[in-house]
């Protein structure tokens, strides 16, 4: 029997796990690029520059690509250093560059897992509402996968309630001095933020804080954006495909990008990949296919795959949704002087609920809250409206006491919403077109939140700053594509396609809709559902 | 380091300056890589344009570097110091002792202070700002003066001559204002020393060819690919100035090929296909008056002016389509070296001629002849009469000469 499982990210990773588990042979097909390994692990970020031969190259790269050019409006470049996100114009890449909707891709060992923000969260039932399946169902895999995750965050507070069947593992990261002040002004007021209806917690993050796993406890370094040396942070490539490997019976398939597949008589027979070696065409058959190639890489060879086998329905993918980010800046007075810290975790310590009543919604819309680490500054400074010299020395006076609210806004089906097929169909690599637009009650959901947040704020005795929202495609949180649901280009509640009994989606193409919460979690918790349910004699 | 190519790149000067102005101890090689790369950026970005590009082209000083740093911030974001500033601190950044000086700031109640100072000097800086840029706005005509350039911001230009003089000038002002050029150079060593010099995002195709021969000049920029309906503006500026007699008729016909018969051939190549085409042809004050020694050289400038303002008259040239740029440059410099005497002084800086040259070109001007000083005195000369005239410019010769 040959099972394939297409895609090295979290939830390929995850579904070829629990079918290891299962007794059944696996092969992962993945490009599976591979990241250099980042240097000096253990030295802080703010002491890297003087242990590095060059800094500059390393911090901006070779080719000062990294320098992010004044008036782009752009805050933060990934350094290049971490090449695991796919540049726009990447050979591999399906999906040409569209100004409507930001793609970002990777073709690297553990997919955008590589570069997550940790946080790892459960849905709850009203999360769940228009899903065929409530947090139940979902329990026992959330259970499984927080076996293989390290989840560091407090057994309980005000927040717990919100994500049933997490069970932290490890203790919560620790807080920075300004978390620590922000949390003191929030217990201050704590009697007059009761009608607020929002909530303070401690972060739930995918990190390891204490001896006894396979990765290295996390030593504060600053430089989680700048890719965790000791890969506290966890990564399906670093952790959960090694354990495939121990598997006699798994296979890792490197360098095959899957196009499309083949099928008939509602049955898939044959994968075509490209070999991305020397980018031939191969067309090899196989028994039963678990797509985990990330809601966009998924919907893009089912949609080719359409094309090829249902003509009628290859017009394009069931929805297209992905989370809108809003970041709101503020000062926090308090902390005007202090000296910088520099041992710190980079990512947020703390999160935020926000309780929304607006009906179509989630009640439940998640912030992080950022106290500024390590970054490359100059973006900030260029922002400021008093020019580099003036702007640069403000800015560090005032750095210690900067923060940011990242409010994560969820998504649901809109009619128009949804991935096309760009080229002639016929092409087995044909290339995609996303389409994405605003809606207005979404943009009343924004708008309204952020005011309420930013007057949360202010009652907090911060000073807001205006928001700044990110364009589409910008969250990274691609989901519903082939939505579980009764389209024929969707699947069953088990990830089972609706065309093909041999087929299962086992990523964020089959979520119904797209909570605000962080969704790797439930990502993995997914997949390895789906393949606990397969079907192995389909 | 060789002189900056585009505004954008700040000269080892500029860099030291940006380095005062931001408080910072120059550091060893960086000034080439930041240099370099805004060279990249410099095709990547809108160009400044107007007010924006006339005062990037003053000349950076301490005061007007913090002026410029504070206005260009919140009025003028294409000004090219607003991508220098920004790339310094991301390079000095990245550098410890960089990094330590950029953090620099007072701790503690001492921040209080120090923010006030800093809001101080904000006002203040904006307050003496105001006027000056006023001051320049006024000198600009408010923009009006350079604004005709913005047209030329994708426009696709045939330059011919680029590998030196105002030939390469007038193709770097182009692309510095956001045009694509086909440069013609003589050789392949012009052509490699070109694109070795240049960065790579230059929007430039480099076609080597032989004035001296204008069918096969033709036929190698129709072999290059070159499209002469997709250009919109076809400047003639090669030149050659040979030192010998006008009885030595090879060197005469050689120069007369190049000067003249090659810039009509090309000009009948590109008005074939483009009937609207724009035309700028370099000419030169000599053209007006003989000149023992480099006679052949004046004498078919003196054919090429006439022979463009014929071409004019012939195809009716008028309106702002097709019209014919003849320019007659006098005395004019390389930006690259000073010239610190009279002439020098009295002299237009190439860079400069050839942005008025792109300016003009974009106006219903029909002649351009800088500097006026020197166009009136000659003129003044044709009148003065022959006798005088010979007296004159074998005297003017044979100072230049010494």
């Amino acid at each position: 029997m040959k099972i394939v499982v297409v895609g090295g990210g979290v939830s390929g990773a995850h579904a070829a796990l629990t079918l290891l588990e299962r007794g059944l042979p696996v092969e992962l097909w993945d490009v599976g690029r591979e990241e250099n390994d980042f240097p000096l692990p253990g030295v802080p970020f703010d002491r890297l520059r003087e242990q590095l031969e060059d800094p500059i190259s390393h911090f901006l790269g070779s080719d000062l690509s990294a320098v992010v050019p004044a008036g782009s409006g752009e805050l933060l470049r990934y350094p290049p250093s971490r090449s695991f996100l796919a540049a726009p114009d990447d050979p591999l890449s399906p999906f040409p560059s569209s100004s409507s909707f930001q793609v970002y891709q990777s073709f690297h060992r553990g997919g955008l897992a590589n570069g997550w923000g940790a946080n790892a969260l459960t849905f709850d039932d009203d999360d769940l509402t228009d899903w065929p399946i409530s947090s139940d169902v979902l329990a026992p895999a959330y259970a499984r996968v927080q076996s293989r995750i390290p989840i560091a965050g407090p057994e309980h507070d005000a927040l717990s309630e919100r994500f049933p069947h997490q069970r932290p593992n490890q203790p919560a990261v620790p807080l920075s001095a300004a978390d620590r002040h922000f949390v003191g002004l929030w217990e201050r007021r704590r009697d007059r933020l009761a009608d607020e209806r929002m909530f303070l917690g401690r972060a739930r993050l995918a990190v390891v804080t204490q001896p006894g796993r396979l990765e290295q406890t996390c030593d504060l370094c600053n430089r989680c954006l700048w890719g965790c040396p000791r890969h506290s942070i966890y990564n399906p490539a670093v952790t959960t495909l090694r354990a495939c490997e121990e598997h006699p019976t798994f296979r890792y398939r490197r360098h095959r990008q899957v196009l499309r597949l083949d099928g008939r008589d509602g049955r898939i027979t044959a994968i075509e990949y490209r070999d991305t070696r020397d980018g031939t065409l191969h067309r090899e058959s196989c028994d039963l296919v678990v797509l985990a190639a990330g809601a966009l890489g998924s919907g893009a060879i089912f949609l080719r795959t359409l094309a090829h086998t249902h003509p009628e329905l290859a017009e394009g993918t069931v929805g297209l949704m992905d989370t809108r980010v809003v970041k709101i800046p503020y000062l926090l007075p308090g902390r005007i002087g202090r000296p910088p810290e520099e041992r710190m975790f980079q990512f947020n310590r703390l999160i935020l609920a926000v309780m929304n009543d607006t009906p179509g919604w989630p009640r439940h819309l998640h912030g992080e809250i950022l106290h500024l680490g390590a970054l490359l500054d100059h973006p900030l400074i260029e922002a400021l409206p008093l020019g580099s010299r003036i702007g640069n020395r403000f800015f560090h006076a005032l750095r210690p006491a900067l923060g940011v609210v990242s409010l994560f806004f969820p998504d649901r089906p809109v009619a128009g919403n949804r991935m096309e097929l760009a080229d002639p169909p016929a092409r087995p690599d044909a290339s995609l077109r996303l389409i994405q637009h605003d809606s207005d009650d979404h943009r009343r959901l924004r708008q309204d939140t952020i005011r309420r947040v930013r007057a949360l704020l202010r009652r907090l005795g911060c000073l807001p700053r205006p928001a700044v929202v990110s364009p589409p495609g910008a969250g990274i949180h691609y989901a519903g594509t082939l939505p579980m649901g009764s389209a024929p280009q969707g699947c069953d509640v088990n990830g089972r396609s609706n065309l093909f009994r041999n087929l299962y989606l086992a990523d964020g193409a089959a979520f119904p809709t797209l909570p605000s919460k962080s969704l790797t979690l439930t990502l993995a918790a997914h997949a390895t559902r789906v393949a606990t349910h397969l079907d192995p004699t389909a | 380091m060789n002189a900056p190519l585009f505004l954008w790149q700040p000269d080892e000067s500029s860099y030291q300056l940006m380095c005062r102005h931001l408080g910072l101890t120059p550091i060893e090689n960086l000034h080439r890589r930041l240099s370099d790369h805004l060279g990249q950026l410099a095709f990547t970005h809108k160009p400044p344009q107007g007010l924006a590009l006339h005062l990037a082209r003053l000349r950076p000083g301490r005061l007007r570097l913090a002026w410029l740093d504070v206005i260009t911030r919140l009025w003028f974001p294409d000004h090219p110091v607003r991508q220098q500033l920004n790339a310094m601190v991301a390079l000095h950044e990245s550098h410890p002792q960089g990094y330590r000086e950029l953090g620099s700031v007072p701790r503690g109640w001492r921040t209080w202070p120090f923010l006030a100072r800093l809001g101080f000097e904000y006002g203040i800086t904006l307050a003496t700002a105001l006027p000056w840029l006023g001051w320049q706005a006024a000198r600009s005509g408010f923009g009006r003066t350079l604004a005709p350039l913005a047209q030329l911001q994708d426009r696709k230009l045939l330059i011919t001559g680029v590998g030196r003089g105002l030939g390469r000038d007038l193709m770097l002002t182009a692309l510095q204002l956001g045009a694509q050029v086909v440069g013609t150079v003589r050789n392949e060593k012009d052509r490699q020393k070109l694109r070795d010099e240049l960065p790579e995002t230059a929007p430039l195709d480099l076609v080597v060819l032989d004035l001296a021969d204008p069918e096969a000049a033709v036929a190698a920029l129709e072999e290059a690919g070159v499209a002469p309906d997709t250009i919109d503006l076809m400047v003639l500026c090669a030149g050659v100035k040979r030192e010998t007699s006008v009885l030595d008729s090879a060197a005469l016909k050689n120069t007369f090929q190049v000067n003249f018969f090659a810039n009509a051939a090309l000009t009948g190549w590109y008005l074939e296909a483009r009937p609207d085409g724009r035309l700028v042809v370099i000419s030169s004050m000599g053209r007006w008056h003989g000149m023992g020694g480099t006679g052949g050289y004046n004498a078919s400038k003196a054919a090429l002016s006439i022979w463009a303002e014929s071409l004019e008259m012939e195809t009716g040239r008028r309106g702002d389509s097709g019209r014919i740029l003849v320019v007659e440059p006098g005395l004019f410099t390389s930006g690259m070296t000073t010239d610190r005497g009279l002439a020098g002084r009295l002299a237009v800086d190439r860079r400069d001629l050839a942005l008025r040259i792109l300016a003009a070109s974009c106006t219903n001007r029909r002649t351009l002849r800088p500097p006026a000083w020197f166009a009136a005195a000659t003129w003044g000369l044709l009148a003065a009469g022959r006798g005088v005239r010979n007296r004159f410019l074998a005297r003017a010769r044979e100072t230049r000469d010494s």
